[in-house]
């Protein structure tokens, strides 16, 4: 004769605690992974427009620097990625505005360079 | 034969004498290129106004454009810009006239002078504008994005890149804050310093345009430095 086991009204509550059981170790193990999936990547798209070059763009672009975040999650590669991505944009933006600079400058000079004398 | 006497000797005496100074004066003194005369030297004040005012229209005009189209320089140094050289050659297109119809020359001399002494397009004028241009360049968007890439880079080697702050990397991050400094101080108030120079100013004193440009010198040569520290930087972040 079988005893208590997987037979009748308490073979079922027992099947269904040891089931509820498997679960919830394996939701807490996947919860670990979910978790340090860390925060959102910062936004280098609101940084200084990187290639735009209108003059309200550029006139308006005296913001703030954003730091990129330091999370070491699993994004801290794309997050650092990007960032970086987003200095080159701004190494590119300060040479273009330098060339510029340096042209109007050597305007400037030669235009002093004209006789300005009757 | 008949003697030539009385008028007759007297017209050929004559007409030998101007043959004779005719004849020296073409092989022995070159004509004047003007002959000194009221109305020649009335002439040559308005050939001369003339050119001066056409040079510096041409100069004004080719200018204009440009400054409308830099989309570094702020709204309000455009507008004095743009007024400036705007009013300039107003100024010269309605002397020009003037001279041309003055009847002196001593009328046509003075309006001649004034090309230069109320205008100053040459030494002044385009100058300023361009030099004020020059520096917005950099105050509006080399100092900005410079001090957002420096940010950006500080944080990636406080963070993820922080196996890679070596001495290099660190020596070029000081110089990056030490060239920010340097444009900095060295635009602070130039384009709004130069803008209102007026060509009084410059007659009294030759040299207000001298500090302005060396300060330019140095800051641009700030930011090509700053530009290759940031390429040192990026370079050792990959």
């Amino acid at each position: 004769m079988r005893g208590p086991g997987l037979s009748g009204t308490a073979g079922r509550r027992s099947f269904m605690v040891a089931a509820i059981a498997a679960l919830a170790l394996t939701t807490a193990g996947c919860g670990r992974a979910v978790h340090t999936s860390g925060t959102g990547p910062t936004s280098p798209q609101t940084a200084p427009s990187a290639v735009s070059s209108t003059a309200s763009t550029v006139r308006t672009s005296a913001s703030s620097p954003s730091s990129a975040t330091t999370d070491v999650g699993m994004e801290s590669g794309t997050e650092a990625g990007t960032s970086l991505s987003a200095v080159q944009a701004d190494a590119q933006a300060v040479d273009g505005a330098t060339n510029q600079s340096d042209a109007d400058f050597d305007a400037g000079q030669a235009a002093q360079a004209q006789n300005d004398n009757p | 034969m008949r003697s030539i006497t009385g008028k007759a000797a007297i017209a050929i005496s004559t007409c030998g004498l101007l043959a004779a100074a005719t004849a020296a004066a073409v092989t022995t003194v070159a004509p004047p290129a003007f002959a000194d005369t009221a109305s020649s030297t009335l002439a040559s004040i308005k050939a001369k106004a003339a050119t001066a005012i056409s040079i510096r229209e041409s100069a004004l005009q080719s200018a204009i454009p440009a400054f409308t189209a830099n989309p570094y320089v702020t709204a309000a140094d455009r507008s004095a810009i743009l007024t400036t050289l705007n009013t300039d050659a107003s100024g010269l297109n309605a002397l020009a006239p003037v001279i041309q119809t003055d009847t002196t020359a001593a009328k046509a001399r003075s309006d001649y002078q004034s090309i230069f002494t109320q205008y100053r397009v040459f030494a002044l004028a385009l100058p300023q504008s361009r030099f004020a241009a020059s520096a917005d360049d950099l105050t509006g968007t080399v100092i900005p994005r410079l001090t957002d890439a420096q940010g950006r880079l500080e944080s990636l080697l406080a963070g993820p890149d922080s196996g890679k702050d070596t001495s290099p990397v660190q020596a070029a991050m000081s110089d990056l804050s030490s060239r920010i400094s340097g444009i900095t101080t060295a635009t602070a108030g130039l384009a709004t310093t130069v803008l209102a120079y007026t060509p009084a100013q410059w007659d009294a004193s030759h040299t207000i345009l001298v500090q302005p440009k060396a300060n330019l010198v140095t800051a641009r040569a700030d930011a090509r430095a700053a530009g290759r520290d940031i390429a040192t930087v990026i370079e050792a972040l990959k």
